[in-house]
């Protein structure tokens, strides 16, 4: 640029344009959902890494990660079940008990890939039977899926005697320990999961009318939705989802524990709840919800690897859980100034 | 200087980007009503917020009694004899009356912390006899009526010792007999010696009940005048600094395309041999008193009750209406009385909301086309003026008439034949209830639509119906062409039943 061209008002205007650009962009990264908890990811994993060598090594990282993939994978059901304004509890009970279903299926000599897809269909039909008694007997999800939690518990020990189910093919383990190359199988699976849902929720009709429902129920009967179906359709997608956790969970362990995702609901709440799904319905993202669950698989691994007293554990789970929503709230309030 | 029971200097009130107060001079006597009004944003509730301690007013003074005061919460407010009536109110639903009343100021017997309920049921029954009132004190709060559940916030404020009462939109869900009971009991209060101030969006009611009127208008109060020197039309004036009130939109309309036709429509308990027709083009105007069943009427029509017998034609064709989607589907869209219980999302933005009932023409194999969607919604916000820097808002930020008119797009979007507006002003301004008139005029000259207007304003359908059906315990009992009726004499039929002529 030539200097003796330089005008005085042009520069300002100048100035005050590129500060206006600024602002902009710092508004909008300051307003950008999962900002705030992706920098409590960081700055767990930066302590991390400085208390423990071992925490920053690729092994341990991809550790982590096929570690928190299924609860990660169960999480997408509970985020989309929780955008519609719902919950749902069964989930754990699901892992257990389509395990089990799906062992016995292979003990009894169906092929492998047969009894995953009859583990998938068990879990359309708890789901289905769960939206169906929420939208049409109108009994509130809290206390149907509870039901539905205990119910499957009991029916898992019942079918599997209490005890595990051992003795699987070598075939079985592919989708919980298999690796294609360097990259363990549930780590792709949970990926492609999250790319896919991530465009389901924000680019079809579907992804809009979840928001719809969750945001104003009344509002979105008023505006022809089918409100009754959309709920039906995210209690099947959170049962399979379940089912599909369940399938890699005892592929991953070569056998099918009737205890497998006890309290497993728990922490997928609390994965969705981190990355800012809100419990008041209508908010919620699959990128939030990701690095809420890597959130939950991290603080785990921290835990272990710094020796600490699995009895800690649960305490500091919690209190994660607080602060992450304190860390919303303080989000929420700088966006409205 | 004359003594006054209330004195604001020189208020200004900034929030980021606008100036809410602009130096605002308020006062009120001593036994006074004194009635507040100006369109939504005008700053009234900016002033009375102040007042309550809510906000904290950035400049000006306050005097009570002529001594100067800070207001820096509601419970200061409160200790000064300051109270407010919410148009929500602040009652807790699960409590009776009397747990309400003393909610706070419970009195205790000798020992802390034990409830002396026979001596709180005493005073509430000597507060209820003062006012000349009575209610059902036993029952939880939330199966009273509006009109009784505002009569216990009184009573609450009378248990304090209030000086000033405000009563923000007092009127709004009344019947005409409530509205009345409730001018009769402010002036009782005003004669045992409270000062009221009444913020209202029904200017001819301030000429009933005070004795001075405060206009505001974008931030600055523009006169304040004792209202034996006023009328109507000066406060419209001043309030929309506009010529509105006697303008009328309907026309007299000869088309004989009839667009829906209601023949027999029973429906449980609500609905009782609905027989109605609408033409094409027209503005059709049902109208009643709360309860007569048009409400009702709306929603069957729209699929949100069950029929039990009678016939529905659309185009002279017969259709089943079972529910909103179905609806929807014979082109029929639905603009209900509660626009963000119903008819918002409010955490959506504005082009999703726009875009919500008619999605299946913007969808390819489940996917949203977004450009076709973005080109829609802006094409639509320039054809009625829908006030939004950014199409990708959330909808609750944009005001009360902008969200009326995204509603009405939504519903231009899923080519719609018949627009049933359920209360279509309630809740808004004079200059954008004007706003509103214009656009449903505005369709119905520029498009194909017919439109069904439920109202129990009488101004309102006298304004803008062609024809109008009278209800009254849910049937129609008259039918009208809006020639040479009036006001005094819809009144007097639909809450009589007797004969008009």
């Amino acid at each position: 640029m030539n200097k003796s061209n330089y005008d005085n008002t042009s520069g300002a205007q100048k100035y005050t344009i590129s500060l206006n650009k600024t602002k902009r962009i710092l508004h909008k990264i300051v307003s950008f959902r999962e900002l705030w908890i992706f920098l409590s990811l960081v700055l767990i994993c930066i302590f991390l890494s400085f208390s423990s060598e071992y925490f920053l090594t690729v092994n341990n990282l991809l550790n982590v990660i096929r570690q928190v993939s299924i609860i990660a994978i169960i999480a997408i059901g509970a985020t989309f079940v929780i955008i519609t304004g719902g919950i749902d509890l069964s989930v754990g009970s699901i892992v257990a008990v389509i395990g089990v279903v799906v062992a016995m299926s292979v003990q009894a000599g169906i092929n492998v890939w047969i009894s995953f897809l009859i583990g998938i269909l068990g879990g359309v039909l708890i789901g289905l039977i769960n939206g169906l008694i929420i939208t049409r007997l109108k009994i509130s999800p809290v206390i149907t899926t509870l039901a539905m939690m205990m119910i499957l518990r009991g029916l898992t020990y019942v079918l599997s005697g209490a005890r595990p189910l051992y003795n699987l093919p070598e075939q079985f383990k592919f989708l919980g320990a298999g690796y294609l190359g360097p990259l363990p199988i549930p780590i792709i699976i949970m990926t492609v999961l999250y790319i896919c849902f991530h465009i389901l929720l924000t680019r079809t009709r579907l992804g809009r009318y979840i928001r719809a429902v969750g945001g104003n129920e009344l509002a979105s009967e008023h505006t022809g939705i089918n409100v009754k179906n959309v709920k039906m359709i995210v209690y099947i997608m959170a049962a399979v989802l379940a089912s599909l956790g369940g399938i890699i969970l005892a592929s991953r362990l070569g056998s099918a524990q009737p205890t497998a995702g006890v309290y497993l609901e728990f922490s997928v709440i609390s994965a969705a709840l981190l990355g800012g799904t809100s419990l008041s319905g209508g908010e919620g993202t699959m990128l939030g919800t990701l690095i809420g669950a890597l959130i939950i698989g991290v603080i785990s691994n921290g835990l272990n690897l710094l020796n600490v007293d699995a009895f800690y554990h649960q305490i500091v789970k919690g209190l994660v859980i607080l602060i992450a929503v304190l860390i919303d709230r303080f989000r929420v309030k700088r966006i409205e100034d | 200087m004359d003594r006054k029971l209330l004195l604001c200097k020189g208020i200004t009130k900034k929030f980021p980007g606008v100036v809410a107060l602009d130096n605002i001079d308020f006062d009120l006597d001593y036994k006074e009503i004194h009635a507040v009004v100006g369109e939504n944003g005008a700053g009234k509730s900016t002033l009375m917020k102040i007042l309550m301690g809510v906000n904290k007013n950035d400049n000006g003074e306050i005097f009570l009694n002529n001594k100067k005061i800070e207001i820096m919460n509601t419970s200061q407010a409160i200790n000064y004899g300051i109270n407010m009536i919410f148009q929500e109110f602040n009652l807790i639903p699960n409590l009776n009356a009397i747990e309400n009343i003393f909610l706070g100021i419970e009195f205790c017997r000798k020992i802390p912390w034990f409830i002396d309920f026979r001596k709180s049921k005493g005073k509430t029954k000597r507060v209820l006899d003062e006012l000349g009132i009575a209610i059902n004190t036993g029952i939880p709060i939330k199966y009273l009526s509006t009109p009784n559940k505002q009569i216990v916030e009184i009573a609450k404020s009378v248990v304090r010792k209030s000086r000033i009462l405000i009563m923000d939109e007092p009127t709004a869900s009344l019947t005409p007999k409530e509205v009345e009971r409730l001018f009769n009991l402010m002036i009782n209060l005003k004669e045992s010696g409270m000062s009221i101030i009444f913020v209202t969006h029904r200017i001819e009611e301030i000429f009933r009940v005070s004795d001075r009127v405060t206009v505001f208008r974008d931030g600055k109060k523009i006169i304040t005048k004792r209202i034996q020197e006023t009328n109507l039309e000066e406060i419209i004036n001043k309030m929309t600094g506009r010529d509105l009130i006697n303008k009328k939109y309907f026309f007299n309309l000869e088309s004989k395309n009839e667009v829906l036709k209601v023949e027999d429509l029973y429906v449980d308990n609500l609905l009782n041999k609905i027989n109605l027709k609408l033409f094409k083009g027209e503005i059709l105007g049902i109208t009643g008193l709360l309860g007569s069943g048009k409400s009702e009427l709306a929603r069957t029509l729209f699929g949100l009750e069950k029929v039990n017998s009678g016939r529905i034609f659309i185009l002279g064709k017969e259709v089943k209406i079972n529910s909103p989607d179905d609806a929807i589907k014979q082109g029929i869209g639905y603009l209900p009385e509660d626009r963000k219980e119903l008819g918002l999302i409010l955490k959506m933005m504005v082009k999703e909301n726009i875009t919500l009932a008619s999605l299946s023409n913007l969808v390819k194999l489940g996917f949203i086309n977004f450009k076709k969607e973005k080109e829609l919604v802006l094409e639509l916000k320039n054809k009625l003026d829908i006030d939004t820097s950014d199409i990708n808002k959330q909808i609750q930020f944009l005001s009360g008439g902008n969200q009326q008119k995204a509603v009405i797009s939504k519903w231009l979007l899923t080519n719609s034949k018949i627009l049933i507006f359920d209360e279509p002003t309630r809740g808004i301004d004079v200059g954008a209830k004007e706003k509103i008139y214009q656009i449903m005029n505005e369709l119905i000259k520029n498009t194909d639509l017919s439109i069904i207007v439920f109202s129990s304003e009488f101004d309102e359908i006298l304004k803008i119906a062609n024809r109008i059906y009278l209800m009254r315990k849910g049937e129609i009992i008259a039918e009208h062409r809006n020639e040479g009726i009036t006001k005094e004499k819809l009144m007097q039929y639909v809450s009589t039943g007797g004969k008009y002529e």
